[in-house]
């Protein structure tokens, strides 16, 4: 079995940003959204002691993955090698997985009100290519792979200390991991933690999903009243056959 | 200021768009692709090679039923292995971006008033030879000057050799590499390229003095520098700015700007002093080694520590690195480095370091050219006339080492606003914005004042276009045909094909076309024996040894090269007495200093900072702000400034400020990032914004630019190459003059190690995932 991971390795990244760009391409991502990220922090510390750091990222695949559990109607699933997907023919666009994402990773697409989000490139994994982001890096930082193999360098890095971006508070099993040198990545945790998943509530159900559903059945119902209606003034009322 | 452009006027004018030719389509790049059917017939994976840039990287584009999908780097050229940077990547949105130039455009009112009738090709071509022509009859030919850039300037400037014109002049000598070129060959008889032959995978040491690689995203370059660091390399990176390099680096040396040379020649004295030079190359092949002996013995690191603010001990410890680890030294030579006007010096220093360490040649030191393995067939056409007057800008001459093949811009300016020493009366643009280019924008417009006829070719609209007679619009490099790239500079020397990846947009042309068009109506069709660009490039190959269908097909053919020399191989260095010049006769011959000396530079006046500007990894020069895929990651310029001088003068990370320089220039607001990684006594300001051709442009962008400010200049009396960052700037805020009440000292020097980190400032604000629509400004550059 696999199971897919990524390293981002932070002595290497220069933070140019072709990877979010890449991304943007092969995807469609409309103009602000993105699918993964580079936020850019800008140099601190105390002098002559600074740290110029970016945080990289993406969805984190999480082993535990709440907007698995928050999606309604199943469009957001776990397959067996650990990628998280959307099947967006039954995505409904009701942003519940949003809310449960720690990590910001997922937006409604505009162009077609779905949820959309990293899928590891899994098309293009699956026909023995890298990733867009991953391909396209200049300074080899991201690392793809399977962390089931140990041959793997994914499993190497992990095995040398590569850290999840993890808190006391949430900790849901990500599987992208930062290798980090020199003490750069508490920054990134402190700068960017992972936050609490927010998990449907009754009213959240309400007004997401149930309410909408019910104004279509009152919308329906009356537009088809509206229909009978006019079919009757153009056609005039039938005779009742017996 | 009388003369100063006001940007009020040039707002007013953005906001009067006339017919609105150029204003287009609203359609975002994203739906143009997604409006292609999920299961396309036909899937087409086409070479090329980008120009987003002027590093030139393989492509490979991705075009789905003529629609292209996706941009990838190609594997198989060697300048990038596979890689593409953003910009790259992006080149998807400038193709289907809306801001392009559409149509040939005839201007329909004043000069710079934004009225224009759309024109057919034929009326736009035989409008600009009408104009073209009548200039020659009434001043001579010589009076038509060209301003070239990029791959579709060398057919313009072809055309202009033809016509027998000398004044053509391009940025990326004068406002760039230029100092750099003329230093190294003035040390070892050839320049070190472009890209420069740095073998940075290799490198044991990397001294950064003037590259800040990493946000200049040169990508074969990057490669090599990231495995470089992968591969243990300690960087030293001088900079007066906590850079992106600087955050890889063993040393940073935040370094008072402009002492550069005295640093330089401080480690020179080190290292002959500890004996720490290649003795064998510097006796083999070097002239001039005991008088750079005796001139660097009192540049001690003291001396230095004085002038630089760098530590002797650092020095030291920098030089001893560098000793230690020769020849695997890569002392990169810069690629900006017009800076002081004495920037000739300033290289010649890093050359001579260069070549006492013995790194010629050497295994993570500089790498060698290769021989051309293959010769193009040559066009059956006449030779170019030969100039009947001496070109205006002085190159070869008033500078004897100013480049006769990409001449001096500001000089051919100067020029035209003098008419001296002949008319220069019409200026055509090709691919270079002269207001974002050139220093002094208001010279550049007294300049344009003074022209019979100024026309434009562009893909997209800039500052010249806006004042252009006539608009030229160009195919972008996805659609066309240029000449081939011939890259012998390289690890794997290689010859790459530049092919259209798809049918053209717009009713644009490629620059190729425009400008054979252009010659036969001025007379020329002599030189244009062809009717398609690509007959040429099969023509030239024809019994070359190199496949125009492998070409077509890979994109690139390598062939093998010589980086290094053997053991014991010696190097005939293209010098007349074939060795390497530490002390240079030719320069002493035009009485210049033949070995470097430091020269200061004023400091800034009290309350002013010294204005240093440099790149975004995002963004090429102002190529690229308008791009939406570009334009999301960073918008504007985010000015950096020390955070305890901003704190003293009442400034908070993010706030607002508008700039004004020593001549009274005033930009617009801006915002300021605070941070402890910049030098007290300067400012950096990201260059590649500040386009005022507001009424163009589909969406709002920073309309700040540092060429705004950069009203002074200095030029290099060696190259003629300007020196830029002779200007300060002081900072106001609602009209209030600010200035700063406490010192900061800035001489310690941050040698790597995991130290305390301030962890309080943890309330600001990141743009995390919108859910709706939202700005996406980021933070940070």
């Amino acid at each position: 079995m696999k199971k897919y991971a990524m390293v981002i390795d932070m002595d290497r990244c220069v933070a140019c940003h072709a990877c979010e760009v890449a991304c943007r391409s092969h995807y469609d991502v409309p103009v602000p959204y993105y699918r993964n990220w580079v936020h850019d922090l800008r140099p601190e510390g105390v002098y002559p002691d600074i740290k110029k750091v970016s945080y990289v990222g993406l969805c984190n695949h999480c082993d535990d993955a709440p907007c698995v559990k928050a999606c309604p109607t199943g469009a957001t699933y776990k397959r067996e090698d650990g990628v998280v997907v959307v099947d967006k023919d039954l995505c409904i666009g009701c942003g519940l997985c949003m809310d449960a994402c720690p990590y910001g990773a997922r937006y409604i697409n505009p162009n077609d009100n779905k949820v959309d989000k990293c899928d590891f490139c899994i098309d293009r994994v699956t026909e023995g290519l890298e990733p867009a982001c991953v391909a396209t890096c200049i300074a080899s930082a991201r690392i793809f792979g399977d962390l089931d193999d140990p041959k793997s360098k994914v499993y190497q890095f992990v095995a040398n200390g590569a850290q999840q971006n993890v808190s006391d508070k949430v900790n849901v099993g990500p599987n992208i991991y930062y290798l980090d040198n020199h003490n750069e990545f508490p920054i990134i945790k402190a700068a960017f933690p992972p936050k609490v998943p927010k998990m449907p509530t009754p009213q959240k159900l309400w007004t997401n999903i149930l309410r909408p559903l019910f104004y279509i059945a009152i919308g329906g119902t009356f537009i088809g009243q509206l229909a009978a209606f006019a079919t009757q003034l153009f056609k005039g009322e039938s005779d009742v056959k017996e | 200021m009388a003369n100063k452009i006001s940007r009020r006027s040039f707002l007013k004018i953005g906001g009067t768009v006339g017919t609105g030719a150029a204003v287009g389509l609203s359609a975002s790049p994203s739906k143009v692709k997604a409006a292609v059917k999920r299961n396309p017939q036909n899937i087409e994976r086409i070479p090329s090679v980008c120009e987003q840039c002027f590093w030139r990287c393989g492509i490979i584009a991705t075009v789905e039923d003529g629609v292209l999908k996706y941009i990838e780097g190609n594997p198989l050229n060697p300048n990038n292995r596979g890689r593409i940077c953003a910009r790259g990547n992006a080149g998807v949105a400038l193709l289907y971006e809306t801001d392009r130039l559409k149509n040939p455009m005839i201007r329909d009112g004043e000069r710079g008033s934004g009225k224009w009738k759309e024109v057919s090709w034929e009326q736009a071509l035989d409008y600009t030879a009408e104009k073209l022509l009548a200039v020659t009859k009434k001043y001579g030919v010589e009076a038509n000057a060209l301003f070239s850039h990029a791959s579709s300037g060398e057919h313009f400037n072809n055309l202009y050799n033809y016509l027998g014109s000398p004044n053509q002049a391009a940025p990326s000598f004068a406002q760039c590499r230029g100092s750099q070129e003329v230093g190294f060959e003035l040390t070892f008889g050839e320049n070190i390229g472009s890209p420069e032959r740095v073998d940075l995978a290799n490198a044991k040491v990397i001294t950064l003095i003037g590259s800040h690689l990493g946000e200049n995203v040169h990508t074969g370059q990057l490669l090599d520098f990231t495995e470089g660091i992968a591969k243990g390399a300690q960087v030293i990176t001088v900079d007066p700015r906590y850079s992106t390099a600087a955050s890889k680096s063993k040393w940073w040396l935040p370094i008072k700007p402009g002492t550069d040379t005295a640093l330089l020649l401080a480690w020179t004295n080190e290292i002959i002093k500890q004996k720490g030079y290649d003795e064998k190359f510097v006796r083999d092949n070097t002239v001039g080694f005991s008088e750079l002996t005796d001139h660097v013995k009192d540049f001690t690191p003291e001396w230095a520590e004085k002038i630089t603010e760098i530590p002797a001990n650092i020095i030291r410890e920098t030089a001893k690195a560098m000793i230690d680890a020769k020849p695997a030294v890569v002392i990169h030579p810069g690629r900006h480095v017009a800076w002081y006007g004495n920037d000739v010096q300033r290289e010649r220093a890093i050359s001579i370091l260069v070549a006492i360490l013995g790194t010629w040649g050497q295994k993570g030191g500089y790498f060698l050219k290769s021989a051309f393995p293959y010769s193009y067939n040559a066009l059956n056409i006449p030779d170019a006339p030969v100039p009947k007057r001496q070109r205006v800008d002085g190159a070869g001459y008033k500078y004897p080492f100013g480049s006769v093949e990409e001449g001096l811009t500001q000089e051919l300016v100067k020029a035209t606003i003098s008419q001296k020493p002949y008319p220069i009366k019409s200026w055509l643009t090709v691919a270079q914005n002269v207001f974002n280019s050139i220093p002094n924008q208001a010279d550049t417009k007294k300049a344009i004042d003074n022209l019979d006829f100024f026309g434009v070719v562009e893909v997209r609209p800039t500052e010249p276009t806006w004042y252009a007679d006539v608009v030229l619009p160009e195919d972008i490099y996805l659609e066309r045909y240029d000449s081939l790239f011939t890259v012998t500079g390289w690890h794997k020397p290689y010859v790459a094909l530049r092919q259209p990846v798809v049918k053209r947009v717009y009713n644009t042309r490629p620059g190729w076309w425009i400008a054979k068009e252009l010659g036969n109506r001025l007379g020329l069709s002599a030189f244009y024996p062809y009717n398609d660009f690509e007959d040429v490039l099969k023509y030239q190959l024809k019994g070359s040894g190199i496949s125009y269908t492998k070409l077509q097909k890979d994109g690139v053919v390598t062939f093998p090269g010589k980086q290094y020399l053997n053991p014991g191989e010696s190097y005939a260095f293209n010098t007349p007495d074939k060795k390497v010049h530490l002390y240079s006769k030719e320069l002493k011959d035009l009485s210049f200093d033949p070995i470097p000396k430091y020269e200061p530079v004023n400091d800034p006046p009290k309350g002013y900072f010294r204005l240093l500007y440099g790149r975004m990894p995002v963004h090429t020069q102002g190529d690229t702000e308008s791009n939406p895929w570009l334009n999301t990651l960073i918008s504007e310029p985010h000015l950096w400034i020390n955070e305890t001088i901003a704190r003293s003068m009442g400034l908070e990370n993010g706030q607002e400020v508008n700039l004004e320089n020593q001549d009274g220039m005033k930009t617009d607001k801006l915002k300021i990032m605070t941070t402890p990684g910049m030098r007290p006594d300067a400012v950096f300001f990201p260059h590649g914004f500040g386009g005022n051709d507001k009424g163009l442009l589909n969406f709002s962008r920073a309309r700040v630019s540092d060429n705004i400010l950069i009203t002074k200049y200095n030029v290099d009396p060696i190259s003629g190459s300007t020196g830029l960052r002779v200007n300060f700037v002081r900072l106001i805020k609602d009209g209030k003059i600010l200035s700063p009440t406490v010192e900061v000292s800035f001489t310690g020097v941050n040698a790597k190690k995991n130290s305390g980190i301030r962890q309080e400032e943890q309330n600001r604000t990141f743009n995390i995932q919108p859910k709706k629509k939202a700005s996406a400004i980021r933070e940070g550059c």
